[in-house]
């Protein structure tokens, strides 16, 4: 039920398109954007296909993310819409459970898209860009990125929490802002350049945001040459998304609780 | 079991306040009341006077700004998560729904979320659409669904994890005659038969006339009568005086100010030049007094006569004719 919710109630294929188009966009941007600025800015920034790799690698796992952990303000949302949120409200200890489902389900459908995307990415850009872009894709790497995946799960889980706990309280359309968040973390996570060239203290809070180690151990297990560790931002990743997680729980509880003495529970949302 | 554990309801000295641009609205000023198993419990007022909002303080969408109140034992504010596991509740303006599935997958949706196990569930809604008569229609997008149906669908979500209490906000808002008695039936029979507890908030007094055991007329917050339909009939004292007076006319505020009338509803039919006014009376006296004012103010009597105080005479007696006008001017919580 709540992959088909995920799917917008359509056909797979319809779906399934649906939400690949959005990553493979995202990722055939940023790849023409970089090959274009290194075809034109003269000899001192040559085209390098492992940048290219880079960028594409990052645009992807940023999609993916992006389109996951906005989900439970979506369901707040879309449920407030349909005056189904307090009959969902009704039913559970709280809403956190149902919101975690859909996250869940969310995951699993942007998983398969974002590796569609990529597949779709790499072939086209291949053969448009007449390059070979360096990516190790075997059965471990590609286990290496869904652990990767998997374990940045409870930070965008947190995030969703922050971003659902504010949809509790948005009325009319202020419940699209939350996307634009998500937006934010193209340039916060390290998805399509090094979060080093921010300025202080920007670099070192993105540094340590999960997702930015989230994306930079995907980038190690795939891109081959890479000087990061692994392991090292997967536990990162672990201990900066366990801190999101908690925290987000912990607002979002305040916030329903608020919104319960607030009377807007079932306050319709447009 | 004793006499307190038949009591499933209890609200104690409840009140609620919301803030507003100007002074605070007080839409519960301290209201009490119990409800016992298996009972229909009525909760009958104009708009704003407040029965919204006790259905969400009792079902655990709103918390109330002082007082208490406990359904099945549990108190709403401290033990929320006990008191969901043993209600539901529906209300007849929203049709909760996901448009784009059928009415049985949104049953089912539902039924996930209370836990039930999914051959058990599918019992439950073959069971629940066959006595709500929405059997043909449980395939069909929700979105296609006539009103009556979709309402029929969002009763028989209420039942779904067979709640021991239900709080059903105008369940016929909006419906057909026979839709409305075909929902009618199906609570009576869930409240006779299965010992459910129902509380009803409604505007419409045939329905509460017709399934109510008992019921509470609240108006600006307050409980301002409690009793059976019958109890609160007779205690309107004596019955209706009916007069058919000429010429046709809209207001008969002057009724107001005469002693001992409790309120009166008119209607004018300008085919036949008459306006029938019903009036509450306290007593004989009262209406000769009425009948003296009718008189006096120009207009004929062409006949008048007694009659039986139906609910909503009472009503209309109880919450008056500043009903009326609060109404127009929208003055609701």
């Amino acid at each position: 039920m709540g992959i088909q919710h995920d799917l917008a109630w359509t056909r797979l294929p319809v779906a399934l398109a649906l939400r690949v188009v959005s990553p493979f966009a995202a990722a055939m941007t940023v790849s023409i954007i970089y090959w274009f600025g290194t075809s034109n800015s003269g000899p001192t920034v040559a085209f390098d296909p492992s940048q290219l790799a880079y960028v594409l690698v990052g645009s992807v796992l940023y999609a993916q993310v992006a389109s996951y952990a906005w989900v439970p303000t979506v369901a707040v949302a879309e449920g407030k819409n349909l005056a189904v949120f307090p009959h969902i409200y009704l039913t559970a200890r709280s809403t956190a459970l149902y919101l975690a489902g859909r996250a869940v389900s969310a995951f699993v459908i942007s998983t398969i898209a974002s590796a569609g995307a990529l597949a779709a990415s790499y072939y086209v850009l291949g053969s448009f860009l007449h390059a070979t872009i360096p990516l190790n894709v075997t059965a471990l790497t590609a286990a290496m990125v869904l652990f990767a995946l998997v374990v940045d799960f409870p930070a965008a889980l947190g995030m969703g929490y922050f971003l659902g706990a504010y949809s509790l309280y948005a009325s009319k359309f202020e419940w699209s802002l939350p996307g634009y968040i998500a937006g934010l973390l193209m340039v916060f996570s390290g998805a399509l350049f090094p979060t080093s060239v921010l300025p202080f203290p920007l670099s070192t809070m993105a540094h340590y945001l999960p997702f930015t180690q989230f994306i930079a151990a995907a980038r190690d297990a795939i891109i081959p040459g890479t000087s990061g560790n692994y392991l090292l931002s997967l536990g990162l990743c672990i201990l900066g998304g366990g801190v999101l997680l908690l925290s987000g729980l912990l607002v979002y509880f305040a916030a329903e609780r608020k919104a319960r003495r607030d009377g807007v529970i079932d306050r319709r949302m447009a | 079991m004793t006499a307190r554990d038949d009591v499933t309801v209890e609200a104690r000295d409840l009140r609620r306040e919301f803030k507003t641009k100007g002074a605070p609205a007080m839409a519960l000023e301290g209201i009490s009341f119990k409800v016992k198993r298996g009972e229909i419990f009525g909760v009958l007022g104009p708009n704003g006077a407040g029965k919204t909002t006790t259905i969400r303080i009792l079902s655990t969408l709103l918390l109330p700004t002082s007082g208490s109140a406990a359904v099945m034992g549990f108190d709403v504010e401290r033990e929320p998560e006990k008191v969901r596991h043993v209600i539901n509740m529906a209300s007849g303006a929203e049709k909760a729904g996901y448009d784009f599935i059928s009415a049985k997958r949104n049953l089912w949706f539902f039924s996930q979320l209370y836990g039930i196990e999914s051959r058990e569930a599918e019992k439950r809604i073959d069971d629940l659409a066959e006595r709500l008569g929405l059997t043909k229609y449980l395939d069909r997008k929700f979105y296609a669904l006539s009103t009556g149906y979709r309402q029929r669908a969002t009763i028989a979500r209420a039942f779904i994890n067979e709640p021991r209490v239900v709080f059903l906000d105008e369940p016929t808002i909006g419906l057909d005659v026979m839709t409305a008695r075909s929902i009618r039936e199906f609570l009576e029979d869930e409240a006779r038969k299965k010992d459910r507890t129902i509380m009803l908030a409604t505007h419409n007094m045939a329905e509460v006339d017709a399934i109510c055991d008992r019921v509470a007329i609240i108006d600006r917050g307050k409980i301002i009568a409690e009793g059976t339909p019958d109890e609160l009939k007779r205690s309107m004292g004596v019955p209706a005086l009916v007069m058919e007076v000429t010429p046709p006319a809209k207001g008969f505020e002057f009724l107001g100010q005469v002693a001992g009338v409790r309120g009166f509803t008119s209607t004018s039919d300008e085919e036949r030049g008459l306006s029938t006014v019903q009036v509450v009376v306290q007593d004989d006296a009262a209406a000769r007094r009425a009948e003296e004012a009718m008189s006096g103010s120009g207009h004929r009597i062409v006949a008048s006569w007694r009659k039986e105080t139906t609910l909503e005479e009472v009503f209309v007696g109880l919450v008056g004719q500043g009903f009326k006008e609060r109404e127009e001017q929208g003055d609701g919580s």
